[in-house]
């Protein structure tokens, strides 16, 4: 039966898809709020400066900073993601032993099931932060973490077939205020078979 | 261009502007390190609570040059100079190949670090360093907080190489 | 610091103006720094060339923190230190491996007040060697000289 746009419908995928029961529940909740690896520091600030090449004296100069608006030293506002990420110890247990530090996130739980699927490769492809207010420095920046989409079919991208799904970030300072809203775009993809057998060794 | 070790020994002696660290001994550093070398992951808030001193092996870290500044270059010290010397000779490569600390004063959190380098000695004749043919340089540092109290002395024995030859194993 | 500080004003500026391109020699330094020195991200992608290689990429690459930082910096040293970035959206496409170089630019597309503000929209691209890294699109808040 044709739509109103006169394309007829295919009977079934002719591709393979996941089992959607599995996702389902794990789309659109956000997780509780979790604790930053550490404070926002003038020192972490100054590292994120000289790799950036980033002169802004809000930044860098305390005198400055603090005869400015904003009272102190601020952070880059794109430095708000940083804090949410894990410790080294975390890092390796999730990416070498696949032990992650919040099991029940939304978002671990799913790449666990797209592994199974197979789709062992992943990568961080697009991004938007909306800032809603400047990050001081001595700031702790809590944050929570949640699905928003998942793509129902398959996409051929240079790194191989692949998914898209769509995290959300929310972070907000000690006073519960919000400071950004995070959409975090990733790939989960098959390596082309001749990558793996190049890179396998 | 070949070497003349008078020119190299003209700098022996020679002291160094005093130079500041860029940051005060902190607490974020201490954590950073610890969880590298220690594997130690104690939280941030049982650092911030338990931390009063910086450990004595972070110490030259608080002064070490920064991976950018968008700051002129500090005018060039004796020591390094001494260095440019080897490197126009041909001896391109420099390494740390010993390094003796000694700890005078404890350092706490918070504390600015300063120091001072001079150049004490350097091999008059090109001569197996253990990591190649070349010479070696024995470079003294002066660590002060910002008091002016001495807080370490160390020496560190640096071999300029053309070549480094340390045997791998593979 | 005796650093000369240039701010925008919204005033001066018109759209479809180009800011002037800046350049970064992407190496193995920044793409491993940028990852756990400035971003604490310790994926080993993008500073273990054996783990990179392990899960397909030929190389290590850099992460999209990074990415952002170094656009988001872009658009702030060109604006100054008073003006805002309240939105900034990115897409990456080719990525950032060692022995490349990103040519950054952005243009101006819109021009606008809102609720006191004094706004602008960027497009923004890095574009490396083998083709565009970064496209996107930021909303900035600008000083005014009234």
């Amino acid at each position: 039966m044709a739509n109103k746009f006169g394309v007829l419908p295919f009977n079934g995928p002719v591709e393979p898809t996941m089992d959607y029961s599995k996702v389902a529940p794990l789309i659109g909740v956000q997780s509780p709020k979790h604790l930053p690896h550490d404070r926002v520091t003038a020192v972490d600030v100054d590292r994120w400066c000289q790799v950036m090449r980033d002169t802004n004296p809000l930044y860098t100069d305390e005198e400055y900073a603090k005869k400015s608006p904003y009272g102190g030293l601020l952070a880059p506002s794109g430095m708000v993601h940083v804090f949410a990420l894990g410790t080294m110890k975390a890092a390796i247990d999730q990416f070498v032993h696949g032990k992650c530090e919040f099991p029940d996130d939304p978002n671990v739980k799913l790449n666990v099931v797209v592994e199974e699927e197979g789709y062992t490769g992943v990568m961080a492809t697009a991004q938007r932060q909306q800032h809603f207010k400047r990050i001081h420095v001595g700031d702790e920046i809590h944050w929570t973490i949640g699905i928003l989409r998942l793509s129902d079919y398959d996409h051929l991208t240079r790194q191989g077939v692949g998914r898209k799904y769509q995290i959300l970030y929310q972070f907000y300072n000690q006073n519960d205020e919000l400071l950004c809203n995070q959409s975090f775009d990733v790939l989960v993809y098959r390596a082309p078979m001749s990558t793996r057998r190049l890179y396998a060794g | 261009m070949a070497l003349d070790i008078a020119e190299v020994n003209a700098l022996v002696g020679k002291e160094s502007a005093l130079m500041a660290a860029r940051h005060a001994a902190n607490i974020p550093d201490i954590r950073h390190w610890c969880e590298v070398i220690q594997q130690d992951n104690r939280s941030y808030k049982e650092f911030e609570k338990n931390t009063v001193h910086a450990p004595s092996a972070l110490l030259m870290v608080w002064t070490m040059p920064p991976l950018w500044s968008p700051e002129p270059e500090a005018a060039v010290g004796p020591h390094e100079r001494a260095i440019k010397l080897l490197e126009d000779a041909g001896y391109a490569t420099g390494l740390a190949v010993a390094l003796e600390q000694k700890f005078l004063r404890p350092l706490k959190v918070g504390d600015r670090l300063s120091y001072r380098v001079k150049l004490s000695g350097v091999s008059q004749d090109e001569i197996d360093t253990g990591i190649g043919r070349g010479y070696q340089l024995d470079l003294h540092y002066t660590f002060q907080n910002q008091d002016g109290e001495v807080v370490s002395e160390q020496l560190c024995r640096r071999a300029q190489v053309t070549r480094v030859t340390a045997q791998t194993r593979h | 610091m005796s650093r000369e500080i240039n701010n925008v004003y919204w005033e001066d500026v018109q759209v479809k103006q180009d800011l002037p391109e800046k350049s970064r020699v992407i190496d193995t330094t920044l793409i491993a720094m940028g990852a756990t020195w400035a971003t604490h991200d310790f994926m080993p992608v993008h500073h273990d060339r054996d783990f990179a290689q392990s899960k397909g990429a030929p190389d290590i690459f850099m992460n999209i923190l990074t990415s952002n930082g170094l656009m988001m910096t872009y658009l702030e040293q060109w604006a100054g230190p008073q003006a805002v970035i309240k939105d900034i959206s990115i897409k990456l496409s080719v990525p950032n491996f060692p022995r490349d170089k990103m040519d950054m630019n952005a243009r101006i597309t819109r021009k606008w007040e809102e609720k006191g503000e004094h706004l602008i929209e960027v497009a923004f691209s890095g574009d490396n060697q083998m083709g565009p890294h970064a496209n996107g699109t930021a909303i900035i808040a600008l000083p005014t000289r009234g």
